[in-house]
């Protein structure tokens, strides 16, 4: 997302509809989809790797949050 | 099956651990900006590629930015509350229509106080007998000029003011008028009463001003936004032939006129009416009527525009006297919000002037930059200055080594050495030297800051400079000035409704440059 939208959804009301939408943006900045992919087929036998995807996953959902000035509720 | 702007889109399905398939269709909503959404968590969704963009059933809404060159723009359908007006500048546009009538001072004569100044004629008061305001306008035999009325602000109790050829008319009436010599006069008779009324003459763009045209002479007009309207879409109507309020009061159908009922109009409220095909439209009547006094319909003449209803208004009806078939879709919509230029904005230097599409005056209220040590997102850009010739100044005089005329050079101080350059009274040349420069033209050197006129009828420097004073040359500038105007404008946003309209207010009700996003949600059944 653009730091356009993210401020007319904000403005808009709509900031918890869109943040879905971020938690993939941000996530994805460093891992593409195929990435994910792999890591989900491998958790078991790379737990590391998938550990450090996981943690970086709930980085983003917190980021996006604290972007989209929501709150810390699930 | 999801929708955007109401075409539809293949649907999306989700399975479970397989391969993301992309469908691609061609749609073109051609301002979505291009980006990739990757899916989470959805393993193997489906997508639907569109113009570059995939389609996310998660995500409900997004941008779309208006970048046209426009006086008013439509609000995209599913357009949530608040949008953001990103940039405005402003245009400069060659007229070579208007018609400057001698200065007059106010004087007051049979009861209405009047007076003419730059081209418009003002008048105030009720009438206590005839009179009228005679203008010649001298045209070549078999000319054909179209004559209109613009700026008509105020009201007059009577519409048909004008008589041009014997004929009489209201000001928002288009006629051809051909002659050797043609008169048109403003004309009050008795108990007609104008409160604050102001008209100014032109010509209909596309009529050639004859060269032995007394009156006229080509200007430039610079646009000034002093506020961006937004408006809702409240338009309902019917489409049936007109009427009118004879002088018993009573309607009487005009197969000639269209008019339209506005259901749901609230009072003391403006509104916005836009005919497309205007210049084919006149005599533009608003009824306003209050149900809970049906005798009294108040009529509003309009011209375009703005208008407010009174006091316990119900419903509002409006007459388009226009010829038959040259009718085309209008708009009306209740004012919802507006977003005033401050005055200190509009007081900076260069406001409103702008020379082409790229090189033009604007507020950016989305940047980012460092204006004299301080960072902002408000700045103001200044490209374009402007210059009025006082009468003193010091030309430089060149002679012609093909035929002995001389041309005038003056210098611009901090003038671009470029040719963008706007000089209403002369054409613009592109000779690049002054022996193949043509009669009464002009041209920004590129060497120097010098810009230059040769016209035959002035081949002195005193003659020159009397024909200079008084007149203004728009330039670009060699730097760019910026400002910050945070200070002055704290915020970006403006109310949008879907469907609606912004309008970019002007004097002269001119496109200008301007870039607005919206926050639009995709309609999913």
């Amino acid at each position: 997302m653009t730091k356009r939208e993210i401020e007319l959804a904000i403005k808009n009301g709509v900031a918890d509809k869109v943040y879905p939408k971020l938690v993939r943006d941000l996530i994805n900045e460093k891992y593409s989809i195929y990435d994910e992919l792999a890591l989900q087929r491998q958790r078991n036998k790379k737990k590391a790797e998938f550990n450090e995807y996981d943690a970086y996953c709930e980085e983003c959902k917190a980021k996006a949050k604290e972007l989209l000035q929501l709150g810390n509720e699930e | 099956m999801a929708y955007i702007n109401n075409k539809k889109v293949l649907s999306v399905f989700k399975t479970e651990f397989v391969p993301a398939v992309y469908q691609e269709k061609t749609i073109t909503p051609s301002n979505f900006t291009p980006e990739v959404v990757a899916d989470y968590g959805y393993a193997g969704l489906s997508k639907v590629k569109l113009d570059g963009i995939l389609v996310d059933p998660h995500n409900p809404y997004t941008t779309q930015t208006d970048t046209t060159t426009a006086y008013t723009k439509s609000v995209p359908s599913g357009t949530l509350k608040y949008a953001t007006l990103n940039k405005l500048g402003y245009m400069c546009y060659i007229s070579d229509n208007w018609i400057i009538l001698p200065d007059i001072p106010e004087t007051t004569t049979n009861g209405v106080t009047w007076k003419i100044q730059n081209g418009t004629i003002y008048l105030n008061g009720t009438a206590s007998a005839y009179f009228s305001i005679n203008l010649l306008v001298y045209c070549q035999r078999t000319t054909n000029v179209t004559l209109k009325f613009f700026d008509i602000q105020g009201t007059s109790s009577k519409s048909s003011i004008i008589r041009v050829n014997n004929t009489y008319q209201s000001p928002t009436t288009t006629g051809t008028y051909y002659s050797e010599i043609t008169t048109f006069v403003l004309y009050t008779d008795y108990s007609h009463s104008f409160t604050n009324y102001q008209i100014k003459p032109m010509l209909v763009s596309g009529s050639t001003a004859p060269t032995e045209w007394k009156q006229g002479f080509t200007g430039i007009r610079d646009s000034v936004v002093p506020s961006i309207k937004s408006t809702s879409s409240d338009l309902k109507y019917n489409m049936q032939y007109g009427y009118y309020i004879d002088s018993d009061g009573a309607a009487q159908e005009d197969s000639n006129s269209l008019y339209f009922d506005v259901e749901n109009v609230k009072p003391n409220t403006e509104y916005y009416l836009d005919v497309a095909g205007l210049e084919n439209s006149t005599n533009i009547k608003v009824f306003c009527f209050d149900y809970s006094e049906p005798d009294s319909t108040l009529v509003i003449q309009l011209s375009e525009g703005y208008f407010t209803t009174p006091a316990g208004t119900d419903q509002v009806s409006i007459s388009i006297y226009n010829e038959r078939n040259k009718y085309t879709d209008s708009f009306i919509g209740e004012v919802i919000d507006e977003k005033v230029i401050p005055n200190e904005v509009q007081a900076l230097e260069g406001y409103g002037c702008g020379i082409n599409s790229s090189i033009y005056n604007y507020i950016d209220l989305i940047t980012s930059k460092t204006i004299s040590g301080v960072d902002t997102t408000k700045s103001y850009t200044q490209k374009v200055n402007k210059y009025t010739f006082t009468g003193n100044e010091s030309l430089t005089e060149y002679t012609r080594s093909n035929d002995n005329t001389k041309t005038y050079a003056f210098a611009i101080t901090g003038r671009a050495t470029t040719k963008n350059v706007l000089f209403a009274p002369f054409n613009k040349t592109t000779a690049t030297t002054m022996n193949t420069m043509e009669d009464n033209t002009y041209r920004g050197a590129t060497d120097t800051t010098s810009v230059i006129f040769y016209s035959t009828s002035y081949q002195t420097s005193a003659s020159m400079l009397s024909f200079l004073t008084g007149k203004t040359i728009y330039y670009e500038l060699a730097t760019t000035v910026e400002t910050d105007i945070s200070s002055y404008i704290d915020n970006e946003y403006i109310e949008a409704e879907g469907n609606g309209m912004l309008v970019f207010d002007n004097t002269y009700k001119q496109a200008v440059p301007s870039e607005v996003t919206y926050l639009v949600e995709v309609s999913n059944d």
